[in-house]
């Protein structure tokens, strides 16, 4: 465990230097505090749609974040080849990957609170906002992240940085479009289309189940099974994504 | 003295990325290093070094044969261009390379290290800022951490001006003289003349000779040299092939009362056998 911790607290330390975070950071914050001006365009609903359009912004900073660092992340120790020194110490090549995906995860942890903390000194008075399904939110938006940092990773162990970027970015569209693709399915008079909707939308992960912003905006109850469901399915889904990276990266040769 | 790397019949093949045409890298290599030696790895550029130790190390994966080797615990390794996180500094770098250790070294340690490597000044400044020559010496000191049995280096000496050399060498015989066998590669014969005990000399991917430096220098002897003078200071000299022939030569010298000035055995250097066996290599 001690070597992942150190690979993690290095990662940890690289991201916190990368010129990309702060963009994004500053980025996030400026769609944030635009959002506080936007709503007072509207007529009505003022307050919503700046909670809204704040957890939107919190949500693409953190899943962007995750999606440009991670596909460059590994690649980064492969094209500078310190990955040579790392992987010639008692230092596995599963650990290595268990460890940066900590140390960026880390990183959007901190940028979901920070982000978070900007939002909620926003939002507190607002009527329908509720502190339980805030947090609630945030950490579906952080799960949804770690997930598409996983998904870049394991793209980033066999691809370039641009192509991981692409695939992870299909992969998060993809995600979305579940529940409209399994509606559209199953309004179709086409089987082909309806069962490989049906299959498709069952089995591909379904990035809606982690977004619960509706929840704060009209103050819904969020079942406590739902959120389950929700968390079993990202373990599953990191642990594939983890274990398959790692296979992969094992096979790899560093010429 | 048992063999501390025992390499049998490693082969390794790349493909090129496009056709996936099928390129050998190593056809089948064995040599063995003894425990305590100094062994120098030598071949031409491309004949398979960098990929045999990088196979040693687990860096890339082999196709075929066997070799047997230390743990990682006990190895340290000093890769071909010494690329090391820009951002830290030379002693958070060491630092965090001593956390991958089980036995964990001391920040002691380090800073001895650091000492050790004469980069105590540039301990605290980010590695961006360093030189080839301290971005070498620093990854020297990230490879003796783990004060390890066996020290693997991939062409050390590569890129540094002659007192960069020096220091270098200064240091690879210190951390041998403290217990390490060292078995490094280069391309710079002058490197093991100077100091290896041993040599291992590949060529396109095959093991073309393993042998003491002395014993190869020997086998590939032009000669010996002899030189005379008699009670009238008239000079000869005579050139032998044979050890025999020299000593008949002196015996009669002894008899005939002449002054043996100078007797000499022509070797040649290392880079001239190196070229000799690698030229019977491609023939064969």
């Amino acid at each position: 465990m001690k070597p992942v911790v150190t690979v993690a607290k290095n990662t940890f330390k690289e991201i916190i230097r990368d010129r990309i975070l702060y963009a994004l950071i500053f980025f996030a914050i400026f769609l944030v505090i635009l959002s506080y001006f936007l709503g007072q365009l509207s007529f009505a609903e003022q307050e919503r749609i700046v909670a809204d359009m704040g957890l939107m912004a919190i949500h693409f900073g953190c899943c962007l974040l995750a999606i440009f660092l991670g596909s460059t992340l590994v690649w980064k120790e492969i094209e500078k080849q310190t990955v040579l020194t790392l992987l010639s110490k008692p230092l596995s090549r599963g650990e290595f990957l268990i460890g940066k995906f900590l140390g960026l995860s880390t990183v959007l942890t901190l940028m979901n609170v920070v982000l978070s903390f900007i939002l909620y000194l926003l939002c507190f008075t607002f009527p329908f906002f509720t502190f339980s399904n805030f947090l609630i939110s945030q950490t579906g938006v952080l799960m949804e992240s770690m997930f598409l940092l996983a998904v870049s990773i394991f793209f980033g162990v066999f691809c370039r940085p641009l192509l991981a970027t692409l695939f992870a970015i299909s992969i998060w569209m993809l995600g979305h479009g579940m529940n409209d693709l399994h509606f559209f399915s199953q309004k179709s008079k086409n089987v082909v289309f309806k069962n490989f909707g049906n299959a498709f939308s069952t089995y591909f992960i379904n990035l809606e189940r982690f977004n619960f912003r509706e929840a704060v905006i009209y103050k819904d109850a969020i079942p406590a099974a739902e959120i389950t469901k929700s968390v079993t399915l990202w373990l599953c889904w990191l642990a594939v994504l983890i274990f398959f990276g790692q296979r992969i990266f094992s096979k790899r040769d560093f010429v | 003295m048992g063999k501390i790397i025992e390499v049998i019949d490693l082969k390794k093949n790349f493909k090129t990325p496009l056709t996936r045409k099928i390129v050998p890298a190593l056809k089948g290599l064995s040599f063995g290093i003894e425990e305590g030696s100094i062994v120098g790895f030598l071949g031409a550029n491309g004949a398979g070094k960098t990929t045999t130790l990088k196979i040693l190390l687990g860096l890339i994966k082999r196709d075929g044969g066997s070799f047997k080797i230390l743990e990682k615990e006990e190895i340290g390794f000093l890769t071909e261009r010494p690329y090391f996180y820009e951002y830290l500094s030379g002693f958070e770098f060491l630092e965090f390379c001593a956390k991958l250790f089980k036995k964990e070294p001391s920040k002691k340690k380090i800073n001895d290290l650091i000492e050790e490597v004469g980069l105590t000044h540039a301990a605290h400044r980010p590695l961006r800022n360093y030189s080839k020559g301290m971005l070498q010496r620093i990854g020297l000191a990230q490879a003796l951490l783990n004060e390890p049995k066996l020290l693997i280096l991939d062409e050390p000496m590569s890129g540094l001006d002659p007192d960069g050399r020096a220091h270098m060498m200064d240091l690879i015989q210190k951390a041998h003289t403290n217990g390490a066998t060292v078995f490094f590669s280069t391309h710079l014969i002058s490197d093991i003349e100077t100091f290896c005990t041993e040599v291992v000399i590949i060529h396109q991917g095959k093991l073309v000779i393993q042998s003491k430096v002395g014993e190869l220098l020997s086998r590939y002897s032009k000669g010996f040299h002899l030189e005379t003078r008699d009670g009238q200071n008239r000079y000869s000299e005579m050139t032998f092939t044979t050890e025999a022939e020299l000593q008949n030569a002196i015996d009669l010298a002894r008899k005939d009362k002449l002054y043996i000035s100078k007797v000499q055995a022509l070797r040649p250097n290392l880079q001239e056998v190196f070229i000799k066996m690698k030229n019977a290599s491609d023939q064969t």
